[in-house]
């Protein structure tokens, strides 16, 4: 709990800082709450010791922001069909039990699934596939 | 009456054009799906909704989205009951009684009598919204902006009242949303703020990357973390109709449970889990053999679906009446409807009511639908649960990306919904609840801008939320409220009530 607290705390303070701003009026009333709470939350957690907090998973929550962060990278250069693929390859990581096999089918039903209903469908302006033209 | 009766008419056309009447089938199924499945709630798939809603007429969209809500809560119920295991929060105290019933051979007992309770609740509501939602519209409509500053005052304050865990935290929450829902160009003084000069930030925080990195990556992140799979004794369904012993036990307990369901549910800060958790205890305290429940009772299946059924629509009139959304999704159909240019609000029941009486009494069918999705079809249901999660989420993923992309063809979107899942993952890990934090986001904007309005007015006096009679009233409601939650003995009922869950 202290540690995350003292975050809280940090956090609230940066957001302090930035709200000397023209037309702050409200921003400026909620950062100083923000940070009032903030303390008070933090302090709460210096009181009571002991309680940790829950440790953070970071291989789900790295794997899942890769795949979005790949699907984006992908999406407009390479087609959307490439961008289904690399995200649900990257997303299969997260699970350890995850089967090569397995996340190729999906990754593939997927993308066809996808392409049909959102670039044959709603016609949705992106590639399927990748241009080479450019 | 006649008036009642001739708006519902005009709904019930409204809602049976081919394309509604499809809308809100697709809307039920794959609300029934996701509320079948554990780990995928309403307030993701209606996020994820949204970008899709943008093609479709406001009507038609909101009826789809409406279905999901309510859909879900008939979906919980079947998981709650075949394997023990809540396919959504409000559907945890089906549980008890449920997956006791279904090992004393009698699953398809309970499945009937919880989706025919549900079919009771929706349609009390669906009529108490017709009538509720105009009447408490025409005196919305007197409103002047210190009022609505006062009503969402008291909306926040309920959602933090609410709220899980700490009450400090949800405070913190809101007031976060309501900041980040600031960022952007100043409506009255177009200056930038908080932009840190992106482009992507002028026009503020997109809602739609907001919500579905809150809600869609962050619980997925959750869920591989904690193992969504659980472990599946699937009990057999035989005969589907109840006995008529029942129907004798199961009816009266239907309609307390409708009744303290819907009320729960008008209050801001309600939605359909605490009012199950509410009715449960309501059967237990009445019961004359208190012993019987958690082995069984038929009450303890009809209170509480009928309850979460009747909390999921009537929590509805705040949000069609007012423009105050009382929870996530409907702080999402909110969005919906800003999306399409339609400003919430107490006037929408007049010039929108195509809208307003055509999702009134789309609700009304799609409950019926939801009773035959759910009892005859209930075998494609079961054959769903066996679906691991392991495809479902890299599927989540993908359409969540496209979802958002979609939305204005921009890739920095998709790039601030990676951020918001990671900030989510954080507010979870914090213990921090993300849905106070996006009520704040859709109302800071409105509360912001009636603020300063009210302000103008009176050249700076702060005095007029206090001597104006509605503001003051409603300020007085939310004041006590807030001491009530810090009292000693509310809060160790409070936190009964939400630890369970």
């Amino acid at each position: 709990m202290v540690g995350l607290a003292g975050l809280w705390a940090g956090r609230s303070l940066e957001i302090g800082d930035a709200a000397e701003m023209g037309p702050g009026h409200v921003p400026r009333l909620l950062c100083l709450s923000l940070l009032v709470l903030g303390g008070v939350i933090a302090l709460s957690g210096l009181r009571r010791p002991g309680v940790r907090p829950a440790g953070v998973a970071w291989r789900p929550l790295l794997v899942v922001t890769l795949a979005v962060l790949a699907f984006a990278a992908a999406l407009e250069r390479l087609g959307l069909v490439v961008a289904v693929i690399a995200a649900v390859v990257i997303a299969s990581a997260a699970t350890p039990g995850a089967r090569r096999r397995e996340t190729a089918i999906a990754a593939l039903v997927l993308a066809v699934a996808v392409v049909l209903i959102f670039i044959t469908g709603l016609g949705l302006p992106v590639p399927a596939l990748p241009r080479f033209d450019r | 009456m006649d008036f009642l009766f001739g708006n519902i008419l005009h709904g019930l056309a409204v809602a049976m054009t081919p394309a509604n009447l499809g809308l809100c089938l697709v809307g039920c199924v794959l609300g029934t799906l996701i509320g079948v499945l554990p780990g995928l709630g309403p307030t993701a798939t209606v996020a994820m909704l949204m970008p899709v809603t943008f093609w479709l007429d406001p009507t038609g969209a909101l009826i789809m989205m409406a279905g999901v809500f309510y859909g879900s809560q008939y979906g919980g119920s079947t998981t709650a009951i075949l394997v023990n295991l809540p396919g959504e929060s409000s559907s945890v105290v089906t549980c008890l009684d449920g997956y006791a019933m279904a090992r004393q051979g009698r699953a398809g007992a309970a499945l009937a009598i919880a989706a025919l309770a549900s079919l009771f609740a929706g349609t009390v509501t669906t009529f108490l919204i017709a009538w509720a939602g105009p009447a408490i519209a025409s005196v919305a409509l007197k409103f002047q902006s210190p009022d609505y500053v006062a009503v969402m005052v008291l909306g926040l304050v309920a959602a933090v009242v609410l709220a899980h865990g700490s009450v400090l935290k949800a405070v913190a929450m809101i007031l976060l949303g309501i900041f980040l829902g600031l960022i952007g160009t100043d409506v009255s003084t177009s200056e930038q703020r908080f932009t840190f000069g992106l482009d992507t930030l002028f026009d503020g925080i997109g809602f739609v990357p907001l919500s579905m990195g809150l809600f869609g990556l962050a619980e997925i992140m959750i869920n591989l973390e904690t193992g969504a799979e659980g472990n599946r004794t699937r009990v057999a369904i035989n005969r589907l109709w109840p006995t008529r012993r029942d129907f004798r036990e199961a009816t009266p307990a239907a309609i307390r449970g409708t009744l303290l369901g819907s009320f729960l549910g008008i209050l801001p800060g309600g939605g359909s889990t605490i009012p199950s958790f509410a009715a449960y205890s309501l059967e237990k305290k009445l019961a004359r053999d208190p012993s019987r429940f958690g082995r069984g009772a038929v009450e303890g299946v009809a209170a509480p679906e009928a309850a979460n059924n009747a909390g999921a629509q009537a929590c509805f009139i705040p949000m069609l009446s007012l423009g105050i959304p009382p929870n996530a999704v409907m702080a999402l159909m909110v969005g919906a409807m800003m999306v399409h240019g339609i400003q919430p609000g107490p006037q929408i029941i007049q010039k929108q009511p195509d809208l307003f009486w055509g999702l009134v009494a789309s609700m009304w069918i799609g409950n019926f639908m939801l009773v035959v999705l759910n009892l005859p079809l209930i075998w494609i249901w079961v054959k769903l649960l066996e679906v691991p999660y392991r495809f479902l989420f890299p599927a989540v993923i993908v359409l969540c990306g496209i979802g958002v992309y979609s939305l204005d063809n921009r890739l920095s979107d998709v790039v601030l919904m990676a951020f918001f899942g990671v900030f989510g993952y954080g507010l979870r890990k914090l213990e921090c609840e993300p849905a106070p934090l996006l009520l704040g986001f859709i109302l800071g904007p409105l509360l912001e801008e009636n603020f300063r309005r009210s302000l103008m007015l009176t050249g700076g006096d702060a005095s007029v939320f206090l001597t104006r009679p509605i503001s003051l009233s409603f300020l007085v409601v939310s004041a006590l409220l807030l001491v009530a939650v810090l009292l000693p003995a509310f809060r160790a009922r409070r936190e009964q009530w939400t630890e369970e869950s």
